[in-house]
């Protein structure tokens, strides 16, 4: 039986302490107990699993919520799988002058890939080097060629939907045959193209097909983001803390409703533990390891790195550089929508499909012949989805467009919204944004939350790199929509209005706060995330990408952290560290 | 008087104590039976945090509305989601739209309940002057139509800082998007619409006489590509360059 461990006194040394269980910390945890390491993961949030009965949203009904499913206390819905969301109770952050920074997080086992959009974009080999290409930016210290097998590897392990297309940036890799597309991605497709912009199955870790005896086969509900009972998509817990418990090779001690502190070093500067408070008893409590991983998500690492102090450094722990926190950034994001006429009086069939997109449009431009440096890839759709809290809503809008008296009520207005039922459609564009030292997050010196630890504060601003690709954005959704024969529903924005883009953070793709370089002057990693200032402490989350991409970047963090806890496993074997 | 036994009576039956037996009554008053439909494996609604949890317990011990107030709301309920051929009106749905109404109230106070306290007051205000001092719910069916035709459509922009049926207008709006919602979302009013989803099944794409009826076709080169339902239990294999081999 797999060891789930509340908090205790602990005199064990681990191999490994893990902080944090979602994308970088479940793979770290997976690929180390594979390699036999004695290991012991802290984790905030509460054990979840998504096979137990009471726990499970999927296949409820909005009727059986008292709020019909409605965003009150959860951003993405009642069933949402979050627990969690851009405020946590007692767990303050703030922002700085006119930065306007959202920051979700989820404390549970798994953390935020409970509920994640399930898209899976590896890196291309451009976006390894962008500096080289543009001069903005830095280079990774690492290309393609050295990660393009752990890409390959987290395919196989996890499954991921997709066509090789033998695209240059965004790569071939071993993918499950994807589901046939939707009816308005039909529609998508043929609109797009005509305006020369390509549309590829999708790429999402659903199981279209089965992949091992562990996990279940999708069964198209369309609720990925409420974390299948059947495991046929990708969270952490199922697909890679519950196999390391069953690796069976070394120990797995899970301690959840941890929340970590700080991170302990001895006087020859090397990490010996990190402390914690259990949410349980509320008490303080040391875990010894010879190696810690910190994986607790990109701005909490960083939190975690600054709380630290170690002799010599009162920056915060591996901040020799002065960049720990620094370069914080998150894809942009803008959005159009379209009210569809030739859509109205749908013939009904269960189109749920799986959760997700079932097409999508990678970049497909060359930004040296644009006004922006960085490109964006579309995500959309529209279906006759889940009627949930909300429904009706925008009618108004529509019967505008249709030239309807606005307002009404009875049976004419209810044969109205019945008749536009999956009529609406959606683009949403996500793309690179350039990190820049100015944009970061520090510790304020005025507030800590419930657990007594200093929160973060937030200096962030878009710059007319992001703005001018938002632009853009908004012209192609607003062509490519018009040609499906669609009315625009969306504002217009102006340059003032940043052109519809979203807060920074609002993307949750954050990244960048501890990040990986070869000259420990300007980075805070070294190339296999291990901290320049001190040799036995690692960053397995997106803290260390030195760019992101104009993809999602959890592909990239497990890749990575499948590649840096291999590293440890040798570094150990060699009594390096 | 036991405010939620005269809520419960007034919100109908079994049904409506559904939602509150999750949490229980901390104030004393009948033990509500559990009275959770089949489709309820648990209690609840999967997991809630404590912070939830202990949220929801709070506003299931209050009540918002008072009973005059959740009638009036119910007459008006009716009248935008009346009995049709093939759905029952508002407040005979289930689970009951008149408890989701209450709820929402104290779930998004903020949003709802000066709006909607102050439309119901403005509405009496205003059907008492119109019909020799008669709340709503007290003037006919006739009379009731008339008032709502003249708060149920968008004012004129010109008209709209001005008249004096803002209120209304506004107060109307706010409810009608409540009682839509919650109709859409209780068993009958998906049923009337027609969604279909939510069960196990397996996606074979769109139908043949859908594609035809809006002139769009699956690309013949990509459907040896889409998965092949037959094949899905078969573990999947690649060869080394990536192609699927299973
Ligand atoms: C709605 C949504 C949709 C998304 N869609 C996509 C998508 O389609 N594609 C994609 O690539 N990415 C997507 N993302 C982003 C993706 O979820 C993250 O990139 C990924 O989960 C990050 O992994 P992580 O391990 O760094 O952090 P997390 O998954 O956030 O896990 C961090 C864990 O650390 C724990 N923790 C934090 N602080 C501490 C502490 N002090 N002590 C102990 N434990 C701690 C947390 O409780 C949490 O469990 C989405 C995110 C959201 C919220
Ligand atoms: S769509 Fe498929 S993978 Fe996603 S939750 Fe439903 S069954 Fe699971």
């Amino acid at each position: 039986m797999p060891i789930q461990c509340k908090s205790k006194k602990n005199d064990k040394t681990y191999d490994v302490v893990i902080v944090g269980s979602g994308a970088g910390g479940g793979m770290t945890a997976r690929i180390l107990a594979e390699n036999g390491l004695n290991i012991a993961i802290v984790e905030a949030g509460p054990w979840f699993d998504p096979q137990n009965k009471e726990e499970k949203t999927q296949l409820r009904w909005p009727y059986e919520s008292p709020r019909r499913g409605a965003s009150t206390t959860r951003p993405f819905g009642d069933y949402n799988a979050a627990f969690g969301g851009w405020e946590l109770p007692n767990e303050p952050y703030s922002t700085v002058g006119d930065t306007r920074f959202e920051w979700f997080r989820s404390r549970m086992l798994g953390g935020r890939t409970n509920h994640w959009g399930r898209i899976s974009l590896r890196f291309g080999p451009d976006d390894f080097h962008r500096k080289d290409l543009d001069g903005l930016g830095t280079n990774w210290p690492i290309t393609y060629d050295e990660i393009k097998p752990y890409y390959d590897r987290v395919d196989k392990m996890i499954g991921v939907t997709g066509t090789n297309e033998g695209l240059h940036n965004d790569p071939d890799g071993f993918f499950l045959p994807p589901p046939k597309p939707r009816l308005s991605e039909l529609m998508y497709t043929e609109a797009a193209k005509k305006s020369g912009v390509p549309v590829y199955p999708s790429r999402m870790s659903i199981l279209t097909k089965k992949l091992n005896d562990d996990r279940g086969v999708c069964f198209y509900c369309a609720q990925c983001s409420r974390s299948c009972a059947v495991y046929a998509d990708f969270s952490a817990g199922s697909c890679l803390i519950f196999p390391a418990q069953k690796a069976g090779k070394g120990q797995v001690d899970i301690l959840v409703n941890c929340m970590a502190r700080e991170v302990m070093t001895d006087e020859s500067g090397k990490a010996t533990a990190v402390s914690y408070v259990s949410k349980d008893d509320r008490r303080e409590y040391e875990i010894k390891g010879k190696v810690i991983v910190l994986a607790a998500s990109a701005c909490e690492t960083a939190r975690l790195l600054m709380n630290s102090r170690m002799k010599g450094q009162t920056e915060g722990l591996g901040n020799s550089s002065g960049t720990l926190g620094r370069y914080l950034h998150d894809s942009t994001g803008a959005n159009a929508a379209a009210f569809i006429p030739s859509l109205m009086d749908r013939k009904r069939y269960n189109e749920d499909g799986v959760g997700g997109m079932h097409v999508y449009t990678p970049w497909w431009l060359d930004n040296k012949k644009l006004d922006f440096p960085r490109g964006y890839h579309i995500e959309m759709g529209g279906t006759m989805g889940m009627p949930m809290y909300g429904f009706g809503g925008g009618h108004q809008a529509i019967q505008k467009i249709l030239n309807y008296k606005v307002g009404g009520y009875g049976n004419p207005l209810l044969e109205e919204m019945k008749s536009v039922y999956g009529a609406v459609f959606y683009m949403a564009g996500r793309g690179e944004s350039v990190a820049l030292y100015d944009n970061y997050c520090e510790i304020d010196p005025n507030s800590v939350d419930e657990w007594g630890i200093p929160t973060l504060r937030f200096h962030y601003n878009w710059t007319d790199n992001e703005r001018l690709q938002a632009k853009h954005m908004q012209e192609t959704f607003r062509g490519i929509l018009t040609d499906m024969g669609g009315e625009i529903l969306s504002p217009e924005y102006t340059y003032e209005q940043d052109y519809g883009l979203l807060a920074p953070g609002a993307i949750i793709h954050e990244v960048g706060t501890a990040r990986m370089g070869d000259d420990p002057k300007d980075s805070v990693t070294n190339k296999y995330g291990r901290l320049h200032d001190v040799p036995n402490v690692y960053v397995n989350d997106a803290g260390s990408f030195t760019s992101q991409a104009d993809k999602n970047p959890t592909w990239t963090i497990m890749a990575l952290a499948m590649r840096n806890s291999e590293h440890i496993v040798s570094e150990l074997k060699k009594m390096n560290i | 008087m036991d405010r939620r036994k005269t809520l419960k009576t007034l919100l109908g039956g079994a049904v409506g104590t559904a939602l509150f037996t999750q949490v229980g009554c901390k104030e004393g008053g009948d033990p509500v039976p559990a009275s959770a439909g089949p489709e309820l494996e648990t209690r609840g609604y999967g997991l809630r945090t404590a912070w939830e949890a202990e949220r929801e317990e709070r506003i299931n011990d209050r009540r918002f509305f008072s009973d005059f107030e959740l009638e009036t709301i119910g007459v008006l309920a009716d009248i935008i989601v009346p009995a049709g051929e093939d759905h029952p009106k508002a407040t005979d749905v289930e689970p009951s739209l008149l408890e989701f109404i209450e709820f929402m109230a104290k779930d998004q106070p903020d949003v709802y309940q000066v709006r909607l306290r102050g439309g119901l007051a403005w509405l009496n205000a205003e059907s008492s002057q119109r019909y020799a001092g008669k709340a709503f719910i007290e003037a006919t069916p006739e009379e009731q139509l008339a008032l709502v035709d003249d708060i149920a459509y968008e004012l004129p922009e010109e008209e709209e800082a001005t008249s004096p049926l803002r209120t209304g207008v506004d107060f109307f709006d706010r409810l009608r998007f409540l009682v839509v919602t919650g109709f859409f979302t209780s068993r009958e009013g998906i049923a009337y619409l027609g969604y279909v989803g939510n069960q196990p099944n397996v996606w074979e794409g769109v139908p043949q006489d859908v594609l035809d009826k809006h002139g769009v076709q699956y690309d013949p080169e990509l459907l040896p590509k889409y998965v092949d339902q037959e094949q899905r239990t078969v573990t999947a294999e690649w060869d080394d360059r990536g192609n699927l081999i299973t």
